[in-house]
């Protein structure tokens, strides 16, 4: 098992965003995460990749515990070595794509690995080169963040998250700010990305590639987990009231 | 008194200006590196010391703020400093312009999104590398034209240097324009302080062009 999330709570101020929230991931596994805006879908995975700290519950990578919960309801995170470790384990592509805007492509994919994990720099290169191939970008390893579409740049941060060799991506709306047009491109690399049975989470609007990616499917209402499973029983056949109410919506 | 005399007294008075500017330029501008991290501390107090330093420093007239500088020690401590004159100045426009340069980097640092810091640290980049590599060079490009402001600024302040009677250029320029009743020093240091300016502006915008390979 790649990530073990149990009872996991979180409130902004007096909003309760997640209310005891379990997941697990495992390898190779790819889980769409989708629901209605403010469901707390993004929020689960800003918790995950401890961009937010949680107010209670256990999370684990690889078996390593991040984060635990005594019986007080104290939420306590390991000490920071060992988180640094942890992280290591996970990348995240952003919405927003936050690409350094003051570094070339191959710069932006190069400059963790060489200055955060040490490695060798022409090493890295060769790999870095080699993930532009396959994100169909080898010819715009010199170009600025700035000359690139969304979806080129998009396609730059999935690469750039890949470098670090993580043994989970997850995606947090990857094509949400991007024009219909382009999120296409994104999405086949994705898919591309689950077919080599890369372990993903993706909170995703898009249901057709959810349900044509995913291996499991959760959905999310106001904080809660309401309906999980295999995307055709999800999206074929939803057992709950607000799922079917969601997905009707949503075909509108 | 001929004109090449006119030149030649003024042009130590020119060099003095220049320390001034240079060395103001090169304390005041980590300075206020140092004095923008206090008023972001997460500590309230320190936030709220550093919101008054920067109120009084540019709430009150820099030549008042020189005088203070070097009288004060006397006025209030009663400490007699030999040879004080020029650390002085070097004290109040430093302490001064730091506190400006620090409003400068503050709103630099406001402009850079918070995905940034959020990508750094899901990379893996420790504090240190994220500051120095991720936030700060975009820090620089956004506030460059604010930076060119206040530096042409600062070369027209160096003659407020005269109220401690410290002889540079503009001083000179005075006593020579009094005693020979010409005009033509105060036309010799308009130029010298529009030549500079006009230097500053050149590799100001020759900096910012160098940062202009990216949006």
């Amino acid at each position: 098992m790649i990530l073990q999330m149990n009872g996991i709570k979180k409130s902004f101020g007096d909003l309760e965003v997640l209310k005891d929230i379990s997941m697990h991931v495992d390898s190779g596994e790819v889980v769409s995460v989708i629901g209605p805006s403010g469901s707390g879908k993004s929020t689960l995975l800003r918790c995950a990749t401890f961009l937010e700290t949680i107010d209670a519950g256990d999370i684990s990578y690889m078996g390593r515990s991040a984060v635990t919960t005594n019986a007080n309801g104290v939420a306590t995170y390991v000490h920071h070595a060992e988180l640094s470790q942890i992280k290591r384990y996970f990348g995240l592509v952003f919405q927003q794509f936050n690409l350094f805007p003051h570094y070339s492509v191959l710069k932006n994919i190069m400059d963790a690995p060489v200055h955060v994990q040490k490695r060798h720099k022409e090493e890295v290169r060769a790999e870095a080169m080699e993930l532009l191939r396959k994100m169909n970008l080898e010819n715009r390893a010199d170009a600025y963040p700035c000359q690139l579409s969304g979806g080129q740049q998009q396609r730059v941060a999935i690469a750039r998250a890949l470098a670090l060799k993580p043994e989970i991506l997850f995606f947090d709306e990857p094509t949400s700010a991007l024009d219909p047009e382009l999120t296409g491109e994104v999405l086949k690399v994705i898919r591309q990305l689950a077919e080599e049975k890369m372990t993903m989470v993706v909170v995703t609007h898009e249901m057709p590639f959810a349900r044509a990616v995913s291996n499991r499917v959760i959905f999310m209402d106001k904080g809660v987990i309401v309906e999980e499973g295999d995307p055709e029983q999800v999206f074929g056949d939803p057992t709950q009231e607000r799922t079917i109410q969601f997905l009707r919506n949503y075909q509108r | 008194m001929s004109f090449s005399t006119m030149l030649s007294s003024m042009g130590e008075g020119m060099l003095r200006s220049c320390a001034i500017f240079i060395l103001t330029i090169l304390f005041s501008m980590p300075l206020g590196m140092i004095v923008m991290f206090l008023r972001r501390s997460r500590f309230t107090i320190v936030r709220e010391i550093t919101k008054i330093y920067i109120a009084i420093m540019r709430g009150t007239p820099l030549m008042l703020q020189l005088l203070m500088w070097y009288f004060g020690p006397y006025y209030l401590f009663g400490m007699n400093i030999r040879g004080y004159r020029f650390t002085a100045i070097l004290l109040g426009f430093s302490m001064n312009y730091a506190a400006y340069f620090a409003e400068i980097y503050r709103g630099g640092m406001e402009t850079i999104p918070v995905g940034q810091y959020e990508a750094a640290e899901i990379l893996g980049y420790n504090k240190v590398q994220t500051f120095f590599k991720i936030i700060l060079p975009q820090v620089l490009k956004a506030i460059l034209p604010s930076v060119t402001n206040e530096i042409i600024t600062l070369v027209k302040d160096t003659s407020l240097a005269f109220t401690l009677a410290y002889n540079e250029m503009f001083s000179i320029a005075k006593q020579i324009a009094a005693s020979q009743t010409s005009f033509m020093p105060f036309v010799i240091a308009g130029v010298f302080y529009f030549a500079a300016n006009y230097l500053v502006a050149f590799i100001m915008e020759r900096i910012e062009k160098a940062f202009d390979y990216y949006k």
